[in-house]
């Protein structure tokens, strides 16, 4: 996998929505999916411990990972919303400096 | 917060929300997008704070699921190190982009590691279990022997 800060997005619309893209399915979901695999944790608690402590710790392990998870793609929401405010608001400005009519 | 850059204004009231609210138990307060900090994590507070051993718990079982859960921490932490990549790039100029990424890329580390840092709580109170479990029976079997010296006329 190259590096996300070796790539060379040009800046522009299409190179902003390329890039975004890419932290997300290089980075972002990787780590989610990691998150979110407990399948070797839980088979042990399974496998070698009984009792309601057990199905607590298995359940909310399941619970607050699928939680993580979801925080991770709020983040990403967030720095997409914000990455084009900053694009909207540039452009709006070189549109101004231009002066296209 | 805002974040402002040659008239362009970002709003990251949103973020900083998300990083002050709380879950408790596993239970989300604040709303879905709360991060990991409160109590209660993985439902082991209690006995955390009673002390009391974990019933079923066995030295091999504590044994076997602290690998499992470093081998997990391990995998998570890979993921989240990859994202420091991002934070470092050249992709793009401007001080609002470089901010707004490095705050992603800030905020998902810290949700990740308060994530972590809250299982290995919970690993150690598996762990502890264990040494609980086995400095009760001790105390049992130390009582026992006192009782039966008793009997025999060898105690004081």
């Amino acid at each position: 996998m190259p590096a996300i800060g070796d790539m060379s997005y040009g800046y522009s619309t299409a190179g902003v929505a390329d890039y975004l893209e890419a932290i997300k399915s290089e980075a972002l979901n990787l780590a989610k999916e990691a998150v979110l695999d407990t399948s070797e944790i839980k088979t042990c608690c399974e496998n070698e411990w009984e009792g309601k402590a057990r199905e607590n710790f298995v359940a909310n392990l399941e619970t607050d990972a699928k939680h993580v998870a979801e925080q991770f793609d709020t983040l990403y929401n967030i720095l997409v919303s914000e990455i084009n405010s900053v694009n909207a608001a540039m452009a709006n400005k070189d549109e101004s400096l231009i002066n296209v009519e | 917060m805002a974040i402002s850059m040659s008239g362009a204004t970002v709003d990251t009231s949103e973020r900083d929300s998300l990083l002050q609210s709380n879950v408790d138990g596993g239970v989300v307060q604040g709303g879905v997008t709360a991060n990991t900090r409160g109590t209660g994590f993985l439902g082991l507070g209690g006995q955390e704070a009673t002390g009391a051993a974990l019933a079923g718990i066995t030295e091999s079982f504590a044994s076997h699921v602290s690998t499992a859960i470093e081998t997990y921490k391990s995998n998570v932490q890979t993921e989240l190190d990859k994202l420091q990549s991002v934070e470092s790039n050249e992709a793009f100029r401007g001080s609002a982009i470089s901010q707004a990424l490095t705050n992603f890329v800030n905020a998902v580390r810290e949700v990740g590691t308060q994530y972590l840092e809250r299982l290995s709580s919970a690993e150690t109170q598996i762990i502890n279990s264990v040494a609980q479990a086995y400095q009760t029976q001790d105390t049992d079997l130390s009582g026992n022997l006192n009782s039966d010296s008793g009997s025999i006329g060898i105690s004081g």
